[in-house]
């Protein structure tokens, strides 16, 4: 279709609020967004992929590097298992079916920072094929959409050069790490959705032990791949790839800047080139076009056997691998966890900071993460008699107290549910009970009862003589707050409530003291 | 030395001899230990027996340079030692030194080297080829330098001039000897090749050198291993005489085959003609598929972390990295293959020439696994049962060579890569990972045997025969 373009205007909402743009461009037909994604994120395997050598982003240059790892002569790749099944526990942690046979290829050009002059990958027997991610709304997308992701393969990562005056340094440490590459159908439609993508993405690899998330460290490298269409679905553009974006606002204000260009071009009635592009912080900027693109020469690597998956090894991964955010999000918001998306998904993540650092080996035991902790506190306060109200207290308060204070889970799991049984109970007060988690959070090593006996914090010890002689000298101190009251500005009472609570540090209920204050007035 | 006369003389002391009287003008021999430092250490009267080996110079030392009489390599010497060396040492083998070769294996005439040509010993008063790529292991083992050579085998490169040097040379089945710091040429046909002297010294040495590598990913498992007959089987065999190897032999090539055949049907073995279409099409596969492997394995020679680098490393006209240190550094006849692998591996080109050669190479698979008696463990029978067909040939004898070693002259070093045309009966053993030896049955004459991959023992037992029949060792080696 010939489209003829008058000229267009921005009618949607911005993409940082989820919205998706919309480009007016002949009063009938938009240009719209299409948007699809190339992930490499780097494997947490203690090894490298093709060698025995320990990885890691700090250590001295050329020091993580072994004879393979600098290609010498005569060296051979041996196949490390523990990337392969990390490698599988992204794939089925993204619904992808891990195939039964993969094998690996070899792509080919000439650069300092790889040093066989090829790249081990997958090309043509990947490790998994056809996942999907869907993306709900508290994921933060305006409606909930899948995300088809089409394969996922192993590879090498290459070594990094740097440039000092005219030389041209290379470091080999990162060479020949593994990497896992993901491609994504183009399903997005808005920069919010593919940042929304990329955020998810993290945490599911960050909870499956795959990958650290760090940005920063280029753990986990983003390219975008953006073209317009119209409102029919028809492409307009061809594709141009971003190359490389290191955080999330890199990823959003590329894509809108690059949506901008081809915007611009197409109205123009320009042609958009297939190109590979690079961001600057404001705009792309072109790295090569297509005619330039190497011809990569890929082949099936001859030192590398085909690999058969059975099943019982994708089984034994799967029996391994911890529940995935969703499940956790899904459980920790509904009852009797209760928790809100927000403080559930607090949990979930540091969590997954835990879980993404853990070796390998141990990466099944779960005794220390947070929401295991959340979960086992809610059922032995409910066994235990706790009332199903103030059981989503449990959660909250982990979240907003506990975590404000400490960074891992509490050990004495029933100090802390003694302290929540004793609010159930009305024994202290929620004020006494949020202080005495502080408490608790600082290091208290005594019981609750022991607590509430030194500081004098039950509400029962306290004679109602005491509170009303409280709520006596407060209402008189207060007479322009008791006539409202009296002219039937009811709500007024609470300030008062709140003057008694703040005299009596919280150790009365306030319940208790509103009926006091109201029985006082009377 | 010691003036002693040669029967008092050690093995050893008679192996150096022989370098240092003879290297200079056969040249197999590039680089070596500190002669007097090795005799110093070496007890004759409690080492006799150990087996005096050479390397090819492109298997990796610690203490000697590997440079695969390439440019490219000069001077390089490799941190670690390759797998073989670690298992020579293991078995109280001695290493000498290491030999000529073509560069980074490539060439049948041991011509293409920085080191200069090997010169075939059986032949003093004119220059002829000693075959190749491991030609100075070839004629190292004719000029009696040592009892053992180790070479490498992509496409025949250790039987043809193991052939023309009027000595054994065994190329086992893919995968039964490690790989690991042997540098590739083109690693799925690549095999460590040994020879010999005597049917005797190549059994012993590939018994140490017969062993899974954790390093060496195509290395054999002994799981597999365990499918493998220990020993020739004890009956008579049935000979398969190829229909398709049926080619225009040299005379006195073509009469020892005859001889060799009658003498085995008189011993009470069987011959058969079988065909073996596939064998016609398998020169061409191979090209595509050892220069497409080539091609990406001599990528990492680019001057950064060892080797040769250009004093400017930019190509004046195209701007790119690396030329002219490559083009400096890889002699023409690898430049050659490497540009035709480049092209084999084009997108344009990729479905044409190298998964074509790809559906050929397990064509002739398919073909040798209908003819043979034993089945293939590593590419089942596809017509029918995985298992023995007792009806099927045990081994193939056939010429190593169509004629005997040629003579040098300008014209035949600058044919290049129609070369290869030759290794026809050598090449079809490579592309199925077939077990292979050579026998000397004449002077520059070699007999051809070979069977099911993993079935060596039969290979090298029918070869013990027909050394019985000709007894053919040359002169200078029987001394040894």
């Amino acid at each position: 279709m010939v489209c003829y373009l008058v000229g267009y205007l921005v009618t949607g909402g911005t993409g940082g609020t989820g919205g998706t743009w919309l480009f007016v461009y002949d009063y009938v037909h938009m240009f719209r967004l299409k948007l699809g994604l190339e992930i490499h994120a780097q494997l947490n395997a203690g090894r490298k992929l093709f060698s025995p050598s320990i990885p890691s982003p700090h250590a001295l240059p050329n020091t993580r590097v072994s004879f393979f790892d600098a290609a010498l002569p005569g060296t051979q790749p041996i196949l490390d298992w523990n990337c392969v099944h990390l490698g599988m526990r992204a794939a089925l942690a993204l619904n992808a079916r891990v195939q039964p046979r993969f094998a690996f290829d070899r792509k080919h050009y000439f650069y300092p920072d790889q040093p066989s002059g090829y790249q081990i990958t997958q090309k043509h027997f990947p490790l998994a094929r056809n996942g999907v991610l869907p993306l709900l709304k508290r994921d933060g997308v305006q409606n909930a959409l899948d995300v088809r992701i089409e394969q996922i393969q192993l590879e090498q990562d290459t070594g990094r050069t740097s440039y000092l005056d005219d030389l041209t340094l290379v470091d080999l440490n990162r060479a020949n790490t593994g990497l896992i590459e993901l491609v994504t159908k183009p399903d997005m439609r808005s920069a919010a959705e593919a940042v929304a993508f990329v955020k998810k993405l993290r945490l599911i690899l960050k909870s499956a032990g795959v990958c650290t998330g760090e940005m920063e460290q280029g753990a986990l490298r983003v390219d975008v791949n953006v073209s317009v269409m119209d409102d029919a679905g028809r492409d307009l553009s061809s594709r141009c790839e971003i190359k490389n974006l290191f955080g999330f606002a890199a990823i959003k204000h590329s894509i809108m800047a690059e949506f901008q260009r081809q915007c611009d071009l197409l109205a123009r009635n320009e042609v958009v080139e297939r190109d590979t592009r690079g961001w600057d912080g404001k705009n792309t900027y072109k790295l090569r076009s297509k005619e330039e693109a190497a011809d990569y020469r890929y082949f099936p690597d001859p030192d590398l056997p085909d690999y058969v998956v059975p099943n019982k090894v994708i089984e034994s991964v799967r029996n391994q691998m911890m529940p995935m955010p969703d499940t956790l999000l899904d459980k920790l918001t509904s009852k009797p966890f209760s928790l809100s998306n927000a403080d559930a998904y607090t949990l979930v993540e540091l969590d997954s900071g835990l879980h993404s650092r853990k070796p390998i080996e141990e990466s099944s035991s779960s005794d220390s993460s947070l929401t295991a902790f959340c979960v086992t506190a809610v059922q032995e306060f409910l066994q235990r008699g706790g009332s199903e109200k103030n059981a989503k207290l449990i959660g909250k308060w982990l979240v907003n107290i506990w975590l404000g204070i400490r960074e891992s889970a509490p050990q004495n799991t029933n100090q802390f549910v003694d302290l929540f049984l004793a609010v159930d109970s009305n024994e202290i007060t929620t004020t006494t009970a949020k202080m005495l988690l502080k408490l608790l959070a600082n290091g208290y090593q005594g019981s609750i009862a022991d607590a509430v006996k030194e500081y004098d914090l039950d509400t029962s010890a306290h004679s109602v003589s005491e509170l009303s002689a409280v709520c006596k000298q407060v209402l008189d101190e207060n007479p322009s707050i008791v006539a409202r009251i009296k002219s039937g500005k009811r709500n007024a009472i609470m300030v008062l409530v709140g003057l008694v609570l703040k005299e009596t540090q919280g150790t009365f209920d306030p319940k208790l003291v509103r009926e006091e204050i109201d029985r006082t007035i009377q | 030395m010691d003036q002693k006369s040669p029967e008092d003389m050690s093995r050893l002391v008679k192996c150096i001899s022989r370098i240092n009287k003879t290297n200079k003008s056969i040249n197999a021999v590039i680089s070596h230990y500190d002669f007097d430092t090795l005799l110093k250490q070496h007890n004759p009267n409690a080492n006799e027996n150990d087996l005096i080996f050479l390397l090819k110079d492109n298997m990796c030392t610690k203490d000697l340079p590997t440079t695969c009489a390439s440019k490219a390599l000069s001077g390089f010497v490799s941190p670690y030692d390759c797998t073989i060396v670690e298992r020579i040492r293991a078995n109280n083998g001695l290493i000498l030194g290491k030999t000529n070769m073509d560069e980074f294996a490539m060439g049948t005439d041991n011509a293409y080297t920085t080191y200069g040509p090997v010169k075939n010993p059986l032949f003093a008063d004119e220059y002829r080829t000693p075959g190749g790529s491991s030609g100075g292991a070839a004629a190292s083992v004719a000029a009696g330098y040592c009892d053992i050579a180790l070479g490498t085998d992509t496409g025949g490169s250790t039987r043809l001039p193991s052939s023309f040097c009027s000595v054994f040379g065994f190329k086992p089945s893919y995968g039964r000897i490690s790989r690991y710091g042997v540098v590739s040429f083109a690693q799925s046909l690549d095999t460590v090749g040994i020879v010999a002297n005597s049917m005797d010294n190549i059994e012993k040495s590939f018994k140490i050198l017969d062993a899974h590598d954790p390093k060496d990913p195509t290395c054999l498992t002994n799981e597999m291993r365990e499918n493998f007959a220990k020993s020739a089987p004890n009956r008579k065999l049935r000979i398969g005489l190829i229909h398709e190897a049926i080619l225009d032999y040299e005379p006195e090539v073509r009469k020892k085959w005859e001889e060799c055949l009658e003498t085995l049907i008189e011993a009470g073995h069987e011959v058969v003609e079988v065909s073996v279409p596939t064998l016609k099409m398998s020169v061409p596969a191979y090209i595509a598929i050892s220069f497409s492997e080539a091609t990406s394995n001599l990528a990492r020679y680019d001057g950064v972390r060892y080797g040769y680098r250009a004093v400017e490393d930019m190509d004046p006209v195209y701007r790119t990295l690396y030329g002219p240190t490559r083009n400096e550094g890889l002699g023409d006849e690898v430049q050659r293959r490497l540009l035709i692998g480049t092209f084999n591996l084009t997108e344009g080109a990729y479905d044409e020439h190298f998964l074509k050669a790809q559906k050929v190479r397990r064509m002739l698979i398919n073909d040798f696994n209908k003819v043979l008696r034993k089945p293939n463990m590593l590419f089942p029978r596809t017509n029918g049962p995985n298992t023995e067909n007792v009806e099927g040939i045990d081994v193939f004898v056939n010429p190593t060579s169509l004629g005997i070693a040629h003579v040098m002259g300008k014209k035949r070093e600058e044919e290049s890569v129609l070369e290869v045309l030759g290794d026809v009966l050598t090449i079809p053993c490579n592309l199925a990972g077939l077990p292979a030896i050579t026998v000397p049955v004449g002077k520059s004459i070699g007999m051809e045997v070979y069977g099911q991959h993993g079935d060596d023992m039969t290979v090298l037992g029918i070869a013990r025969e027909i050394d019985e029949i000709f007894k053919y060792k040359n002169k200078i080696s029987e001394s040894v």
